[in-house]
């Protein structure tokens, strides 16, 4: 089977990647197809590649002799010098595994034992019972008497209402009912 | 093989092993130091970042997720490094210049060694001439060989704009390297 053929466009978008380094191989291959077949792209292609191989011919530059061993040591020395800050050396040392987890572990078992060991405070003294109309439940200060004078049923209907609607035991038995 | 490698490392230093930060440098330090030595040019100020790179590498590798290949990692913080310093640093743009010229070795012909002197210095002042971004891209690609996906992670942006900052950086050099390209000193 062969491969779509590659349009003008679509090879000036890959010929610059195509020409300074690795392309996928089947990409290479269209390219090289419109390339023999298009004196254009082939004339541009040229160009780039002439560009390319001046700056491959570019020398790598020199090192000073014994860079190496002097960029270890001073490396060292700096990170000694880094090691010696207290955040570095928390974090070195709670980078061992043992270590993090012990830390964790404390901390789990010093909130505990906080939690269990702070003094329970002392509940506040139980506030004073309004005094409601007699035989009511009390819901509230402000149910007033003419209230339940409008509604009769009310103090046996919260009645039920707080014993829960299943329960068989509360009698429900509103005023002037049957 | 690489990343398995390196990956085996990273957790040997997270256990604490010194020496495999060690191994880590000794596998990066000469492509970080080309990578910064042709970006900011000067060799005091490559070796610098180098170090830099490798002082950082060691305060955060506890926490290196591996996301992203390690190597990535390392040029990332090498070519932030280097542009920020490229950013605080307009002065003297031939200095490094002068240091990157052809070195000649004794068994060069005169003749060949002079054209090859000429060409290294062209292309020496036409990188040069680039914008700190577009050089970066252009040192990562022509001399780390790197693909354009990992080029976009280091540079922190999307591939399409290493495609489009590569054009441009080549539209740039061609123009700078006429005199030395068939197709436009015939053009």
């Amino acid at each position: 089977m062969s491969a779509r053929a590659m349009s003008c466009r679509e090879a000036r978008d890959v010929v610059l990647e195509a020409l300074t380094g690795a392309v996928a191989p089947d990409v290479r291959l269209r390219l090289n197809r419109h390339l023999e077949a298009c004196a254009r792209c082939r004339l541009e292609a040229g160009i780039y590649e002439d560009v390319a191989g001046a700056l491959r011919s570019s020398p790598e530059p020199r090192l000073p002799p014994g860079h190496w061993e002097e960029f270890m040591a001073r490396l060292d020395r700096a990170l000694q010098a880094d090691r010696r800050r207290p955040a570095a050396r928390i974090s070195r040392w709670l980078r061992v595994p043992r270590h993090a987890w012990s830390v964790a572990v404390a901390t789990a078992a010093l909130i505990a034992a906080l939690v269990f060991s702070l003094p329970e405070a002392p509940s506040p003294p139980p506030a004073a019972q309004p005094s409601g109309p007699v035989g009511l439940p009390v819901l509230h200060p402000y149910v007033t008497e003419s209230i339940i004078r409008a509604q009769p049923a009310m103090g046996t209907s919260l009645a039920v209402w707080k014993a829960g609607f299943g329960a068989t035991d509360t009698p429900f038995d509103p005023p002037g009912g049957e | 093989m690489d990343d398995a490698e390196d990956q085996a490392l990273i957790e040997a230093f997270k256990r604490g092993e010194e020496s495999a930060f060690t191994a880590l440098v000794i596998k990066y330090r000469e492509p970080v130091y080309r990578i910064a030595r042709r970006i900011v040019r000067s060799h005091e100020d490559a070796a610098d970042v180098a170090q830099e790179v490798f002082i950082r590498a060691h305060r955060a590798l506890p926490r290196f997720a591996g996301r992203s290949r390690l190597r990535t990692w390392l040029f990332r913080i090498a070519v932030n490094l280097c542009l920020d310093l490229a950013a605080r640093r307009s002065r003297d743009v031939l200095s490094g210049l002068r240091e990157l010229r052809w070195a000649p070795s004794p068994h060069d012909n005169p003749v060949e060694l002079s054209e090859r002197r000429e060409l290294g210095e062209a292309v020496g002042g036409a990188i040069d001439a680039l914008p700190p971004r577009q050089r970066a891209m252009v040192v990562l690609r022509v001399y780390q060989d790197l693909p354009y996906a990992e080029i976009a992670r280091i540079m922190g942006c999307a591939e399409g704009t290493v495609k489009a900052t590569m054009f441009a950086a080549f539209g740039k050099l061609r123009r700078a390297l006429a005199p030395y390209v068939r197709g436009e000193a015939a053009g």
